[in-house]
């Protein structure tokens, strides 16, 4: 249903122009969920907002990406207006800056249907207050009427996924939904976007910094690295054979419930940081961080290599890390 | 609602105090001694000393303070030196002519402005942004009494559209009236509308990079549609602070203005009044005015309350 065919996102930036995301490819299958995991700075969102055909100004793609046999990339705007939030719904990063201040909860809610079509006057009311109920805010009645301010940061998510699936989409991006979170109500809002993508049989593209939580909410992962794809699979058997040095230093990052009872132990962290997208190196992505770098990584870029079906990895040293 | 007009009003009693002190004792220094002003430089000492007695000019300066401010607070205004008739009755006749003049060049310049600002910003870095842009530099570079001599040349004396100067008085009809003061609003709007327009450009540019911009644009909003829905209202919060800390600049605009139409508003009053030293009359325009110019800010206030439900009247 939707197919992403060698994604370029470039950007022109202070330092000059420099491409954030290089040659990504994915498929996602109808009734579907996919997730893209990796560190700040990634390209991630920049992903994420190509499909919605949202990036920012200074910023071109190439490429293509394929919606029931339409190319995203060469629609025109108007076009791109009646399938975003319509066949494409999207939940954003910041809850606490995502929703208008001056418009009650349940004008936001009600907008997209009434720009798609799929309410009449008359119901819109009527399927607030459904939506309302369905993201678990209590007192519907009243909050239809409440502005943002007046609700907490998980609520503003729960209004979120309301106006996001309003128009019920083929696709839903959510965008780290809960990094903006209590750890508490994360796992309630990343519970209730699942059982609500089950329950209209919908798609989704789920972006999180954190492997523990897309390994738990999707059947195929991306792990990107400085722009690029450096492994990818479904999601057993990626977890069941971390193949990439970054997969495996993100995923010895995820604190486990015995790290909590001993103190002694230190959570395991990649040394360094995600490079600025003007300094993402040639070759491998990764080379400046990784352990087992050599020389062949500075001078080309990795293939794809197959560590099972549907589970492959980008990386030259796969078989020194086994 | 009630305690925050309350709290409104309170505030408003004490800015005007606070004006009302220092328009006395930027009057009291004021070099020049209004008797002799009045009197001319040939008249007697003995003359001299009795116009102050009767003046009251040899009490003492706080007894006179607190004379002023009871007559203000019973209504009572003080008459006029050089008139020698009743502020009230000078005030009442051109105040109709001043305040009609800053309205229109408020509605001028706010009309202009958010068209301009709105256009600029969804224009931008394009060729209309960058004529607007252009243009108000223009129109802040341009000092307004020679801005208002400019217009004369043209509309009055070379065109023949408009008259010179003067007000040819409300008793010979509205569009009459209107002409005469069209120049000199003019000239009044055009640094604060040019002012005003770079401000809206930015604050609408501003709003656009929100969030919730991209959260409209999300939902499949095109992008007139989120500025027109989204944008606007949140843009206009900022803007309507300037509009009032205008409205001030706008009032005293008008002394310049006045004189160079020649109009015989409040601005002209003030302006020969202090000239004659006419001290009762500069005092008591001068207090109406910041009466004026703090009872808009009132305005603006419970205009934020209408616009940004995140403000509770109370917070005001
Ligand atoms: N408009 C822009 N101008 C310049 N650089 C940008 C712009 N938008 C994003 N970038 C840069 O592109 C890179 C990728 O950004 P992106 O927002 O996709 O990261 P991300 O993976 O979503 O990270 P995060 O977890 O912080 O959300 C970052 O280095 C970011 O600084
Ligand atoms: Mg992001």
């Amino acid at each position: 249903m939707l197919d992403i065919k060698n994604l370029n996102i470039n950007l022109n930036t202070v330092y000059g122009d420099a491409t954030a995301v290089r040659n990504l490819s994915f498929k996602l299958e109808k009734g579907k969920t996919l997730g893209i995991v990796g560190e700040s700075g990634c390209g991630k969102s920049l992903t994420a907002l190509a499909v919605m055909g949202l990036l920012p100004e200074n910023s071109w793609s190439t490429g293509e990406i394929i919606f029931n046999n339409k190319n995203l990339l060469s629609l025109n705007e108007d076009k791109l207006c009646k399938i975003r939030g319509n066949s494409i719904g999207m939940i954003f990063q910041e809850p606490m800056t995502s929703l208008n201040p001056l418009h009650t909860i349940g004008k936001q809610i009600a907008e997209p249907m009434i720009l798609h079509g799929k309410v009449t006057r008359s119901m819109i009311k009527k399927e607030v207050l459904n939506l309302l109920d369905m993201v678990g805010i209590p007192d519907p009645l009243k909050r239809i009427s409440s502005f943002p301010h007046e609700l907490s940061g998980g609520q503003r998510q729960r209004v979120m996924i309301a106006m996001a699936l309003s128009c019920k989409p083929e696709i839903l991006i959510a965008d780290e939904p809960t990094t903006a979170l209590d750890v508490t109500i994360q796992k309630q809002i990343l519970d209730l976007i699942k059982d609500l993508i089950d329950e209209f049989g919908m798609s989704m593209i789920l972006i999180s910094h954190d492997l523990g939580v897309i390994a738990n909410n999707v059947q195929e992962i991306i792990v990107m690295y400085g722009g690029v794809c450096v492994e990818k699979g479904y999601t057993k058997k990626l977890i069941n054979n971390i193949s990439h040095p970054y997969s495996q230093g993100l995923f010895s990052a995820i604190p486990t419930l015995e790290m909590q009872e001993d103190s002694e132990q230190r959570l395991k962290t990649i040394p360094g940081s995600v490079p600025e997208i003007t300094e993402i190196p040639k070759g491998c992505t990764f080379q400046g961080r990784c352990e087992y770098v050599s020389d062949i990584c500075v001078k080309n870029s990795p293939n794809s290599v197959k560590i099972s079906e549907d589970h492959e990895a980008y990386c030259f040293n796969l078989d020194k890390l086994n | 609602m009630s305690i925050f007009l309350l709290k409104r009003f309170f505030t408003f009693i004490v800015t005007l105090l606070g004006a009302s002190l220092l328009t006395f004792l930027s009057l009291e220094i004021l070099p020049g001694d209004p008797a002799r002003v009045i009197l001319g430089i040939d008249a007697p000492q003995s003359a001299v000393d009795a116009l102050r007695l009767q003046l009251g000019l040899d009490r003492p300066m706080v007894d006179r303070y607190f004379d002023w401010l009871a007559h203000l607070l019973t209504g009572r205004f003080g008459v006029s030196y050089t008139y020698n008739v009743p502020v009230m009755d000078l005030i009442k006749h051109r105040i109709g002519i001043t305040f009609p003049l800053a309205i229109l060049s408020m509605l001028l310049s706010v009309l202009v402005a958010l068209i301009l600002g709105i256009y600029a910003a969804s224009r931008h870095n394009k060729i209309g942004d960058v004529s607007v842009m252009g243009l108000s530099q223009l129109g802040i570079s341009i000092p307004n009494f020679w801005l208002a001599l400019l217009l004369i040349l043209f509309f009055a004396v070379n065109l023949g559209w408009f008259s010179s100067g003067g007000f040819v008085g409300w008793d010979k009809g509205f569009i009459k009236s209107i002409q005469s003061l069209i120049l000199p609003a003019i000239s009044l709007a055009t640094v604060q509308g040019a002012i005003l327009a770079r401000f809206t450009r930015s604050a609408v540019l501003e709003t656009m990079r929100e969030d919730y911009v991209r959260t409209a644009r999300a939902k499949g909003l095109t992008r007139r549609g989120t500025l027109w829905k989204h944008v606007l209202r949140n843009a206009m919060i900022p803007v309507i602070t300037i509009m009032g800390l205008q409205f001030a600049n706008l009032l005293a605009g008008t002394i310049i203005v006045e004189e160079v139409f020649a109009i015989p508003g409040l601005g002209r009053l003030i302006l020969q009044a202090i000239s004659n030293r006419d001290i009762t009359v500069v005092r008591d325009v001068v207090i109406l005015l910041a009466a004026l110019v703090v009872f808009i800010n009132f305005v603006v206030d419970v205009l934020y309350a209408v616009i940004d439900p995140r403000l509770k009247p109370q917070d005001v």
